[in-house]
């Protein structure tokens, strides 16, 4: 009986680690994408401010989850997206918008296909 | 270098949770669902313990959900003969009356060098002494003798002998082994009234076993014997 406890609790931690952690994972990628795709859309009309603003906001909020995401994440993945939001926001500094609208798409880019890495889908499983 | 430190004590501690939970008999005899789990996790520990650029969930998470299927594929096991026979096999008989079954020695691809060192070990000498041999679940040979080779015991021979139970260790290297006292119904107040006599404190003893009788064998540290 007790061991069947034991099982029971490690089940609801693997349950609440595994399911908890694809949904953390979802939510901060899509916030981390939101906030590019503004970007690319400030570069697209012409609003470097407006562009800045949104990269700033992505880099501190990537900044503020990453430490958590590492717990969950391969560190290389993450790592790279990191020093690509440094750098975008380098080239949101420069104004440098056309330079800046590719890296956002990258930067999008890397965080769809980390994104799409996590969820329980048939062709990740298999 | 100290992170992979920290993660090698960290999945120690947890494959060590892990195998207590999963009971004794990981730890000597392992049927096939239990060979599976302690191979896996050695690999799986392994390799957040090296990488560190992997999270240590990733190494944690596989282990969890391998000691949650023991559990409970153990449980079904002792619940569900068939499945347990699906999944262990079915004890063979290899030897019947001193007659081989080269049928089930085939089925076991077991060679008779094998069946003949597995005899060996039991004692067994000759095929025709075997009254049984067993191939179990879990890969050992049973050997069962015909009862003109078995050794005579004293309840055959009607001899009364003293039941002194079994001998258990006291006091291991100066401390006292409480669950050992009461398994043989001593108390810790008999022990220390031994050893006074002796002349001994607990911590000058290195072992010293009793059984049920009171019979007591004392080996002194050395350095400490007069």
């Amino acid at each position: 009986m007790k061991r069947l406890i034991s099982a029971s609790v490690i089940l609801l931690l693997i349950a609440v680690l595994s399911v908890g952690g694809v949904c953390y994972e979802q939510a901060v990628f899509h916030k981390a994408e939101k906030e590019m795709s503004e970007a690319k859309l400030a570069c697209q009309n012409n609003l470097p401010l407006e562009a800045a603003r949104h990269t700033k906001q992505a880099v501190k909020e990537w900044e503020k989850e990453q430490k958590l995401l590492m717990m969950l994440l391969s560190h290389t993945g993450l790592n790279r997206i990191s020093d690509d939001l440094h750098y975008a926001q380098t080239l949101a500094q420069r104004e440098d918008l056309p330079e800046l609208e590719s890296q956002c798409q990258l930067i999008r880019d890397e965080l769809q296909h980390l994104s799409d890495k996590e969820l329980p889908k048939p062709y990740n499983i298999l | 270098m100290l992170i992979s430190v920290l993660r090698t004590v960290l999945l120690y501690a947890i494959i060590l949770i892990m195998f207590r939970l999963m009971g004794k008999r990981q730890i000597s005899e392992l049927q096939t669902s239990e060979l599976v789990v302690t191979l896996l996790i050695s690999d799986i520990a392994a390799i957040p313990m090296q990488d560190i650029d992997q999270p240590m969930i990733s190494g944690i998470l596989p282990i969890l959900v391998l000691l949650i299927c023991e559990i409970f594929i153990s449980m079904i096991m002792l619940k569900h003969r068939g499945f347990r026979n699906l999944l262990c096999g079915n004890p063979v008989v290899l030897v019947k009356d001193g007659r081989l079954s080269q049928k089930a020695m085939k089925d076991l691809r077991l060679s008779i060098d094998d069946l003949y060192s597995a005899l060996r070990q039991k004692d067994v000498f000759r095929l025709e002494e075997v009254s049984a041999a067993i191939a179990e679940t879990n890969g050992k040979i049973s050997v069962y003798k015909k009862p003109a080779e078995q050794t005579v015991t004293a309840g055959q021979m009607h001899l009364n002998q003293p039941d002194t139970g079994l001998e258990a260790v006291v006091i291991s290297d100066g401390e006292i082994a409480q669950q050992s006292l009461a398994f043989c119904g001593l108390t810790e107040t008999w022990l220390r009234d031994q050893l006074s006599r002796k002349g001994l404190r607990v911590q000058d003893v290195f072992i010293m076993t009793a059984d049920k009788t009171g019979q007591s064998t004392v080996i002194q540290k050395e350095g400490k014997a007069s």
